[in-house]
């Protein structure tokens, strides 16, 4: 349960439901799903009943019209159980907003009612054997030919990329950044699971490969020259909302494990608790938990009222929340001992998870290299305003001295 | 000084302003290509977009999203002009 001053009645009721949902679609059966290495095609249609593929797309085009907030306890509400599953949604929403975005009308019309409704499933395809973080070493190309568009390339771990229905691809159409919507189907178009990765092992990660794949140009997303300024930095943007959230479910699942443990089993004539080794493991899950919440809704909360800091905000809590998540499964394997290795085990499968959501949607590093330079900036900005604002105020103080 | 001229000089103010609280420099040129001159990198561009349609209350469209329109504090003042703002 996150802590409930951070959330008003309404949103803590809309969490405790999405908790239930969660607990009672994937509580039993996730680890099963992970070793398969597969999501049932009946959990996924219930995601789509329940509307969450169209988490936060408006109501016209059949979503549920969430905000940030809503979207992110979703997240953490499934992030808690199946981190495979959140990928899904993650992957969903990022394309689905990218046409909202930046689509015309006529993609809106023609897509998001089906992805809204789980009907068509999408990915993301992005990544490259050769090219993650550094978008612009893609190699995939997007030739104009005629009324058409020619794709060529291949796609490394793009999740959902075995199963998907719809692809929104990125390549490069004489050196600019384009992106293009290609439905499975395409000639051209041909998928491959990555099978027994550490992470993300339910998700259907896929190579797709284009060779000389063709789409009409109306499926074309904004224009030639705005993928890489635009449509990707957008995408990844609300796939580290996703990530954050996740990552905080996981870290419940954590410390309600750890809790339980610590609190019934007994070793030397004790509860775990009271050893004090383990009391200040679970001291620091705790003290973590309660600040990734706080970054987490404030993140969700800059998004919601519009804030310019929102995108900072968005990065700071992937960044710090995966970094928490990682550290306490491991912790938390080191409470539960052995049966916390087991394959069974779900800290087993998050171990992977957690390390995989610090590289994915810009790994752990790149998001220091652009945060290190925003707080600097803006902590010396501060400093400089305090300066200039304490001197302000100091001057009628120094002239009435004087008097 | 008229007073759509004023309405340009508060725009490239504004501007001005929030490139500098987030490059933490202000010693730029009105023409200085903030992205070629290292002030920012390509990431930002997304900011300074929502920036500029919540500021000036104008709507970017696809057209709009050229890079050049946010490459520097002119660029930038000339788009909000020419949207209407």
């Amino acid at each position: 349960m996150l802590a409930g001053e951070m959330l008003n009645a309404d949103q803590n009721k809309v969490h405790r439901e999405l908790q239930d949902f969660a607990r009672n679609l994937l509580a039993a059966d996730a680890q099963a799903w992970d070793i398969a290495q597969e999501l049932p095609e009946g959990v996924l249609r219930e995601l789509g009943k329940a509307g969450y593929f169209g988490a936060m797309l408006p109501s016209k085009y059949g979503g549920l019209g969430w905000g940030a907030l809503d979207y992110g306890l979703l997240n953490e509400a499934i992030g808690a159980h199946s981190v495979s599953l959140t990928g899904v949604i993650n992957v969903q929403t990022m394309v689905a907003e990218g046409i909202l975005k930046w689509g015309t009308s006529d993609q809106r019309e023609r897509w998001l009612p089906q992805l809204a409704s789980g009907k068509l499933l999408s990915a993301f395809a992005l990544s490259e054997p050769g090219a993650g973080s550094d978008i612009e070493a893609i190699s995939t190309t997007i030739a104009e030919d005629g009324d058409d568009l020619v794709i060529d390339g291949t796609k490394n771990w793009i999740t959902f990329g075995d199963r998907a229905d719809l692809f929104l691809v990125i390549g490069k159409v004489n050196g600019k950044g384009a992106a293009a919507l290609v439905e499975r189907g395409t000639p051209g178009l041909e998928t491959a699971p990555h099978r027994d990765m550490i992470g993300f092992r339910a998700a259907s990660l896929g190579q797709v490969r284009f060779d000389g794949c063709r789409v009409p140009k109306s499926h074309l997303l904004g224009r030639v020259g705005v993928a890489f300024p635009f449509v990707v930095p957008f995408a990844l943007d609300l796939g580290r909302l996703n990530i954050a959230f996740t990552a905080l479910g996981m870290l419940r699942t954590c410390l309600e494990l750890c809790s339980e443990q610590a609190l019934r089993r007994e070793a030397f004539g004790k509860r775990l608790i009271s050893h004090g080794t383990i009391s200040a493991i679970i001291a620091d899950m705790g003290v973590d938990f309660s600040a990734c919440e706080a970054v987490c809704i404030a993140c969700a909360n800059a998004r919601d009222r519009g804030s310019l800091r929102a995108m900072d905000a968005t990065m700071t809590a992937k960044y710090f929340v995966t970094r928490a998540a990682s550290r306490h499964v491991q912790n938390a394997i080191q409470i539960l001992g052995a049966s916390g290795c087991q394959e069974g085990s779900p800290l087993a499968r998050f171990w992977g998870d957690a390390k995989t959501m610090e590289i994915i949607e810009g790994s752990n590093q790149i998001h220091q290299m652009i945060l290190g330079p925003r707080f600097a900036t803006l902590h010396r900005s501060r400093r400089a305003s305090n300066s200039r604002a304490h001197q302000q105020d100091e001057k009628p103080t120094l002239m009435a001295a004087s008097a | 000084m008229a007073a759509a001229q004023m309405v340009i000089e508060g725009a490239k103010a504004d501007i001005r302003a929030f490139v500098s609280q987030n490059t933490d420099r202000d010693d730029f040129a009105d023409d200085l290509d903030l992205f070629e001159g290292g002030l920012v990198n390509s990431l930002f561009v997304l900011e300074l977009m929502s920036f500029l349609q919540k500021s000036f209350g104008v709507t970017l469209e696809m057209a709009d999203l050229d890079m050049a329109n946010f490459q520097s504090v002119n660029a930038m003042v000339e788009l909000v002009k020419r949207k209407g703002a």
